[in-house]
């Protein structure tokens, strides 16, 4: 069987996908909703901007570009899926998705501020954290783990969450003034 | 809008990241944010936060969980496949969780040559580790084109990373690797059914129960070598899977063009000669003047600074020289080494300097075969500058740097060969480079 090889992608189109990856991932749990669904699309994704290398111009801003196959993918992703689109309907998700294709650059400054917001928690809260998202993490399992209630896991989880978003907008506002 | 959630969107928000919103709270979570711009900026910073504490804590397993649920997979209880795979990101400074149980030790250092640095979960660092240190679950890197590290677990299970790899080891109900560049080996012990060791690479997913094997990854393709046991390796742009046996081989590229398959490996050759040709500059890194330059068209390779290794205190050691690495689907091997085989090159200095070669192998049967030195003394006083001289090293007669891996260099093959000096000013040239099996 005659299996033609195609030519791959420019060495600058991969490097600039490899890039993206978190971001993308990112912004498919924003449509989502759900990580488990993000990684299948993330994976659809990436076939499809392999496939659509050659029509890339790379004097354009590669993220744009990808974010929109990456929000064509997850739309068809929920309509295989028969999800209930009366809650998110497609207007809030193009919303959602236009306004998270202009903060695109905002994404590793925020990151890197989590791995320093991290470090910040307590270790107990920090393990708390990785505890809830490895690999099969629920709420329900830690609580018993814990000998607690859900609510009551739920709640620390919430308070740690909180101080995590305020210790990343605490410091992007003051590497901004610097 | 950078303040706090307010209090209702914010119970939606931990709901919703919990999987704990039912159908009620999803609809007001909807119609809060289609009416308020500013709800919906908290949504996507609350969502961005969530989905980057996923991926770097629970992405390096998210597929095996899976898999382990997927019915269609149930009779493979031996491979435990994966169901797909994020095509993940090269990146530095990653988080990454702790065993179970806390921050216990997950590896022992066994050997390094060159140096192996770790970043933890916790923020913390360390650079030039040495034989005997501990490790918890973190980044491991090592640092420099010559550079390797042998990673023991409890179990008897031995890792070894190449030259500028990096990965990230943990070990919780099973022991995960996320490969993210480089190259390794392992020789892994026996595992516990349904747990099997998972390495991961940008294109492919990778399961072992209890084999050695050797794997090299790069952003569009993995290759991998099976010396004992059995693994699956599933391909990411199509979820395409083979079984690789012992004594074969295969490749999974980003793209799906050619369908996947495990082949008989295909020996590196015992004679090899570096071409200039756009094939072979590819794999190296160096100046390459195929055609000289205006002032001597001498078909030739200029020395290029690169990384050796790093100080414990993380500072750099510049070597300046080329190197040359095989291809991926091949695992990096080149050329084969046998008893007599010689490493020769022409080469010029600009000024008087020892020219070190190096060279780092797979072995036959023990999958990592050890690095291998040699050094040329600097030229004497009755040779003139810029005279290009010839090199003849006998590979069986080089040092060995990590004896463990292997004392002599025969019966192994090349990954990795580097000819270098200490610094720019010596203007290293070098020519014609070939390794025969005999003289």
């Amino acid at each position: 069987m005659d299996h033609p090889v195609q030519p791959g992608p420019p060495a600058q189109f991969i490097a600039e996908m490899t890039r993206a990856q978190r971001a993308l991932y990112a912004f498919l749990v924003s449509l989502l909703r759900n990580p488990a669904d993000a990684d299948d699309v993330l994976q659809e994704t990436n076939i499809v901007l392999w496939q659509k290398a050659g029509e890339f111009d790379p004097s354009r801003n590669f993220m744009p570009w990808a974010f929109r196959v990456a929000q064509f993918q997850a739309m068809a992703h929920l309509k295989r899926k028969k999800r209930s689109r009366l809650a998110f309907d497609d207007a809030l998700l193009a919303q959602i998705a236009d306004e998270a294709v202009a903060e695109a650059a905002d994404m590793e400054p925020r990151r890197a501020a989590l791995l320093e917001c991290l470090k910040r928690l307590a270790p107990d809260q920090r393990q708390l954290v990785a505890r809830r998202y490895e690999p099969g993490g629920s709420v329900n399992d830690m609580a018993r783990e814990r000998g607690t209630t859900p609510k009551a896991l739920s709640e620390m989880l919430r308070r740690i969450r909180r101080a995590l978003m305020l210790c990343i907008e605490r410091r992007l506002a003051r590497e901004a003034r610097a | 809008m950078n303040g706090r959630i307010p209090e209702e969107l914010e119970g939606l928000l931990n709901a919703l990241a919990d999987g704990a919103l039912e159908p009620d709270g999803e609809m007001r979570l909807a119609t809060i944010l289609r009416d308020d711009a500013g709800a919906r900026g908290h949504y996507r910073r609350f969502m961005a936060m969530h989905a980057a504490l996923h991926w770097d804590y629970a992405s390096a397993a998210t597929a095996v969980a899976r898999a382990a649920r997927a019915p269609r997979w149930a009779r493979l209880e031996h491979f435990a496949l994966a169901a797909s795979v994020v095509a993940a990101a090269i990146l530095g400074g990653l988080l990454f969780r702790s065993h179970l149980s806390g921050t216990s030790p997950i590896v022992t250092v066994a050997a390094t040559d060159g140096s192996l640095s770790w970043a933890g979960a916790d923020g913390s660092a360390r650079a030039g580790l040495a034989d005997g240190a501990r490790l918890e679950a973190g980044t491991f890197e090592t640092d420099g084109l010559g550079s390797s590290a042998t990673l023991a677990f409890a179990d008897g299970t031995t890792v070894v990373l190449g030259g500028e790899t990096q990965a990230d080891i943990s070990e919780g109900s099973q022991k995960l690797i996320h490969l993210r560049t480089g190259t390794l080996s392992a020789d892994v012990a026996p595992q516990p059914s349904g747990r099997p060791l998972v390495v991961r690479t940008p294109t492919a997913v990778i399961e072992v129960l209890g084999t050695a094997f050797a794997v090299a990854a790069e952003p569009e393709k993995t290759g991998i070598s099976v010396q004992r046991g059995v693994v699956r390796m599933r391909r990411t742009a199509d979820g395409q899977a083979v079984d690789v046996a012992a004594d074969r081989a295969a490749v999974a590229t980003l793209g799906n063009a050619e369908p996947m398959a495990a082949r008989a490996p295909t020996d590196a050759p015992s004679h090899w000669r570096l071409g200039l040709g756009r094939e072979d500059a590819e794999r190296v890194r160096a100046l390459v003047m195929p055609h000289g330059d205006a002032g001597d068209p001498t078909p030739r390779i200029g020395a290029r600074p690169y990384v050796a290794k790093r100080r414990a205190d993380g500072t750099a050691i510049i070597r300046h020289g080329i190197s040359v690495r095989g291809p991926t689907e091949r695992v990096r091997k080149f050329v084969s080494i046998e008893a007599g085989s010689v490493i020769r090159f022409r080469y010029r200095t600009a000024r008087p300097a020892a020219v070190s070669v190096l060279i780092s192998t797979l072995r036959q049967g023990r999958v990592f075969g050890g690095n291998f030195e040699a050094t040329i003394p600097a030229a004497g006083d009755g040779v003139a500058q810029g005279q290009w001289r010839v090199a003849e090293i006998r590979a069986d007669a080089m040092r060995p740097l990590m004896p463990s891996a292997g004392t002599r260099a025969a019966d192994t093959a090349v990954m990795l060969l580097l000819i270098s000096t200490t610094a720019p000013e010596d203007g290293l040239e070098i020519a014609d480079v070939s390794v025969d099996s005999g003289p």
